[in-house]
């Protein structure tokens, strides 16, 4: 049950995150900082497809972090 | 961390296509490459029954192989399509060149020798046999003569298209500018719109030149149609008829056609727009003085 309200909410990350990253590049192009949370989100799906999803769900993290600026 | 790479390359490429196109069709693209990703999780992370790497990989590879059609197709739009295709043709032309020289070269031989061949009868007195040969030689002057002019045409067309593509590459920066609708609501100074319309206005004179280049490639293939009619042997005849068909490509000019006149509007269109609104502000600030 607690696995499967993870992934839900992983899924949801990762949703957001895609609509961030296409803010960014619209507001911004494609920069270095679209680049790096790209990056961080194409891991997360890696590591989701090895069943990692606390650690995906760092990755995701790391890159909204990047995007909002803290 | 098991890598799938085109899982990458899609969305670096994606992303790099969005920032200059930010068409609507890509943002699809994104939408489907996120449902299918969404699906991979699930399947795989089910508790019970929940499918294997290989399989959920498999359904993944497939989605992103359906999107790399969708984006060449969009990557083939506009300015950067008729490049691709104008310096295919270039290359063809290219080719073309270098053995229509040769075949100049071997005729050049063959006449230069037949010419020794006459003047040495000629030394000997033997008058009669060298008009047996004056013929042929005509014949080859006649051949060299037409090949060199068409050689000099296709070279020509050739430098005219390496403008055309220039053109067209300066053209594909502004297209971010001119896809964006109401622009004049986004942007509002006035300097950098002016700076946009006389971007516009250049594009478009460079645009009219190319399409008298259009015209140009036209006569060259209405040439290549004529020029059969030279006497060369089978040999040659048949690399040239080879050379001609690569050469003739007679969809060429009108898809040329109909792409600048697609431009011209895109060009035309934001210039009225950009032109009305500098006139708006322009009479707004007479007003105030």
């Amino acid at each position: 049950m607690l696995r499967n309200t993870l992934i839900d909410e992983v899924l949801k990350y990762v949703r957001d995150l895609n609509a961030k990253i296409l803010e960014a590049i619209r507001n911004e192009g494609y920069t270095d900082r679209v680049r790096v949370a790209r990056e961080y989100f194409v891991d997360a799906i890696h590591l989701m497809l090895d069943k990692k999803l606390e650690e995906a769900a760092q990755k995701l993290r790391k890159a909204r972090d990047l995007l909002e600026g803290i | 961390m098991n890598e799938l790479p085109y899982l990458r390359q899609i969305f670096n490429k994606l992303d790099r296509l969005y920032a200059e196109r930010r068409y609507l069709d890509l943002e699809r693209c994104y939408d489907i490459l996120v449902n299918s990703i969404e699906k991979a999780i699930k399947d795989r992370n089910k508790i019970l029954g929940g499918k294997s790497r290989e399989d959920v990989e498999r359904e993944l590879y497939s989605t992103v192989r359906a999107i790399s059609g969708v984006m060449e197709e969009i990557e083939n739009r506009g300015p950067r399509g008729l490049i691709k295709r104008l310096s295919r043709y270039k290359d063809v032309l290219e080719k073309s060149l270098s053995r229509l020289g040769s075949i100049i070269d071997r005729l050049e031989n063959k006449r230069s020798t037949l010419e020794a061949q006459i003047k040495s009868l000629m030394r000997l007195g033997k008058m009669g046999e060298a008009q047996q040969y004056i013929p042929r030689l005509t014949v080859l002057e006649r051949n060299i003569k037409s090949l060199r002019a068409y050689h000099a045409k296709i070279d020509r067309i050739k430098s005219r298209i390496e403008g055309v593509i220039e053109t067209l590459y300066i053209l594909d920066e502004l297209i971010p500018i001119l896809i964006i609708e109401d622009l004049t609501k986004i942007v509002r100074d006035k300097e950098e719109l002016a700076k946009y319309l006389e971007d516009i206005r250049m594009i478009k004179q460079r645009l009219e030149d190319a399409e008298n280049f259009v015209t140009e490639l036209e006569g060259v293939l209405d040439l290549t149609r004529g020029v059969p009619s030279i006497q060369l042997t089978d040999e040659e005849m048949t690399t040239y008829r080879r050379l001609l068909e690569e050469v003739l490509q007679e969809d060429l000019p009108q898809t040329i056609r109909k792409e600048l006149e697609n431009f011209k509007s895109m060009l035309e269109q934001k210039e009225r727009e950009i032109e009305d609104y500098l006139r708006r502000e322009r009479m707004k600030d007479e007003y105030k003085t």
